[in-house]
């Protein structure tokens, strides 16, 4: 080719091509219209409805709250749907809920965001939009509160059953009160647990003189039995027969060692000898047993004795009486003692009761504060409710109509330039040359 | 579709059409391909490729740059185009020409033109033409853009080549100008169907060589 092809040259032959294949070009055009015609027919109509909230974000360091591009995802949140779900009884799944909805964050320095619902009913998304926007402003408040909320119902409850303790007190202290028993007052409490005290103290002294008369008695019983033997010889050595006896006796025995001194044991007088002491000192024996039996046997040590036992027993009775005594008192008094006691207990306990109560009440209002300064710093507030509309998501009919016709009527444009160089007719230089093996010098009318 | 062809041989000035800008080019290859004087055979593998096209065109703009140019046609059909310009070859009624009278045709031409150029028609189906191949300078092939490629278009390169002919190029024409012009020749069929109406005939004397010029 020896020309160079302008571009009014290229539209030149492009529209040839089209003229040329026009009855393609409109075959397909008149189909994809056709088809789009009936696409849009059958298309839903999916309107959507949005609603405008205000982000009042403080963003110090007491406010809990959000950031402003947090909130978006907190519009599409489980927490805020499960809400919208519940309090318009919708029977949506939560999945279609939070694909149906959008919302983007505020733009710069701009905090009111807007909330978008489409559903095929305009007045349904109407609904759900302005149900996520109120939802989403209880739920910020309630994220911003979140804590002291919390806090308030531990404290409640605790007032609550600090509140009941306290009743329960009174009701215990009225009923001690007016059975009137026992001393009401702090003096006649402190009076009687002195009182009780020196019972005590009595007592601990006199169970100390009964266990020292007691030791004394014990100890006169054993000297009792140690002058038994003194009592014996007494007895003895008041007995003539028995004495003369034991003379007998005695010398018997000094004249039998006398013999047995002398001879040998095969002395003939040695056995009658010894029989004679033998039944002397028998018959001594036998007179002592009937003296110390007789019923007028009389020691004067032994007869000191009893009497001493005897005092020291009544001694030791005497004491054992007095501790007996004292323990009945204190028994007594103390009982008197336990009826006031629990009720300065009931008082002392409805005290710190009340001392808690108020504990809890200045922190519960301390925490009333604290929440009422979080609201203050950071909320949603929605300040334009969705209205239906005719507004369609998306691309309208009409705008989507044109887009197809535009679409198809490029289609059937490149129809005609595919059918154009689908051609195996002579159409190009390149093609001509290589059909004939020589130039092609010149072309005559349409470019190639 | 409506617009003339402005290749007017009565005028010196034309108009700067594209196709008279596409002759000019023609013109111009042939120019240097040639030394004048020279004669050169426009020819085809099929009917309707636009020989008659291609011959006028080209004898039309040699005569406009000064050129003592002839065009000469063999298809039977130049009485249509001017009057006695071809009357002695045109015997396309199975009758041959003599080899040594194409020669001689071709030799008076050379000595009276610089540029004769000569319409062949279809050269498989002419005799005249496959005689002159090896007799004129160099032949042209015409070739009607769009139209399917057939066996013919190889065994007319190897026929020319045979009978000792040079095809210099090909030139391409197109179908639309082709019609426009056949349209425009008095007596015609457009395409093999309709018929030129006889308000159009005034235009046909643009691509008539007049006689005048022929004889010279």
């Amino acid at each position: 080719m020896t020309h160079v092809q302008s571009t009014a040259d290229h539209l030149k032959n492009a529209c040839s091509i089209v003229w040329r294949h026009r009855l393609p070009v409109v075959a397909t055009f008149a189909v994809l219209m056709l088809g789009s015609v009936a696409l849009i027919t059958m298309m839903p109509r999916i309107y959507r409805a949005s609603a405008n909230v205000l982000i009042v974000n403080g963003n110090t360091r007491n406010d809990p709250t959000l950031s402003s591009p947090d909130l978006p995802t907190l519009v599409t949140s489980t927490g805020v749907l499960a809400r919208v779900e519940k309090h318009l009884g919708l029977d949506v799944p939560l999945l279609t809920l939070k694909k149906n909805l959008s919302a983007k964050p505020p733009a710069y320095k701009s905090g009111i965001m807007r909330i978008d619902y489409s559903d095929p009913s305009r007045e349904r998304a109407a609904t759900i939009a302005n149900g996520v926007a109120d939802e989403l402003a209880l739920y910020y408040r309630q994220l911003s509160t979140a804590r002291y909320d919390d806090d308030l119902s531990a404290l409640d409850s605790e007032l609550v059953k600090q509140k009941g303790r306290i009743e329960r007190l009174n009701v215990q202290l009225n009923a001690r009160v007016g059975a009137g028993s026992t001393p009401t007052d702090d003096k006649g409490q402190d009076s009687l647990v002195d009182q009780v005290n020196a019972l005590r103290t009595q007592r601990a002294l006199a169970s100390a003189d009964l266990q020292a008369d007691a030791a004394q008695a014990s100890a006169l019983e054993v000297d009792g039995r140690s002058r038994s033997e003194q009592a014996r010889r007494d007895i003895l050595q008041s007995d003539p027969l028995y004495i003369d006896l034991l003379r007998q006796a005695t010398s018997s025995s000094a004249e039998l060692a006398a013999v047995r001194a002398q001879f040998t044991p095969r002395y003939p007088g040695l056995p009658a000898l010894a029989a004679k002491v033998r039944s002397l000192k028998s018959e001594a024996s036998r007179q002592a047993s009937r003296a110390l039996s007789s019923p007028h046997a009389f020691s004067p040590t032994v007869a000191a004795g009893v009497v001493e036992r005897r005092k020291a027993a009544a001694v030791v009775a005497g004491d054992r009486a007095k501790v007996a005594a004292l323990d009945g008192e204190i028994v007594r008094r103390s009982h008197q003692l336990d009826g006031s006691a629990p009720l300065a207990l009931l008082r002392l306990e409805r005290d710190a009761a009340m001392t808690q109560y108020g504990t809890i009440a200045a922190h519960r209002a301390a925490t009333l504060l604290d929440r009422g300064d979080a609201l203050s710093l950071g909320s949603v507030v929605v300040i334009n409710r969705a209205v239906g509309s005719e507004a369609q998501a998306g691309v309208g009919p009409l705008r989507l109509g044109a887009i197809f016709a535009l679409l198809s009527l490029l289609l059937a444009l490149a129809c005609a330039f595919l059918i154009d160089q689908l051609n195996p007719h002579l159409r190009r230089a390149a093609h001509i040359e290589s059909l004939y093996g020589k130039p092609v010098i010149a072309t005559l009318g349409k470019y190639l | 579709m409506n617009e003339p062809i402005d290749i007017d041989l009565q005028g010196i000035e034309t108009s700067e059409t594209p196709l008279n800008h596409q002759v000019h080019l023609l013109r111009s290859r042939v120019e240097a391909e040639f030394e004048m004087p020279a004669v050169v055979m426009v020819t085809s593998a099929l009917d309707g490729d636009g020989k008659s096209l291609t011959a006028h065109s080209l004898a039309s703009s040699l005569m406009k740059s000064g050129h003592r140019a002839a065009l000469v046609s063999l298809t039977g059909r130049g009485k249509e185009v001017g009057e006695g310009t071809t009357a002695e070859l045109s015997r396309e009624d199975g009758s041959v020409i003599g080899r040594d009278r194409l020669a001689t045709f071709v030799q008076e031409m050379r000595a009276k033109y610089d540029f004769t150029i000569v319409d062949a028609g279809t050269f498989l189906s002419s005799n005249a033409a496959m005689a002159l191949a090896h007799s004129v300078d160099g032949v042209l092939l015409t070739v009607r853009i769009g139209r399917a490629p057939s066996d013919e278009d190889q065994l007319t390169i190897r026929t020319i080549e045979q009978s000792g002919g040079r095809v210099v190029g090909i030139v391409a024409a197109d179908a639309d100008t082709i019609a426009r012009f056949e349209r425009l020749r008095p007596g015609e069929r457009v395409a093999g169907r309709e018929r030129l109406r006889l308000s159009e005939a005034k235009h046909a004397r643009s691509y008539a060589l007049p006689a005048e010029s022929l004889a010279q």
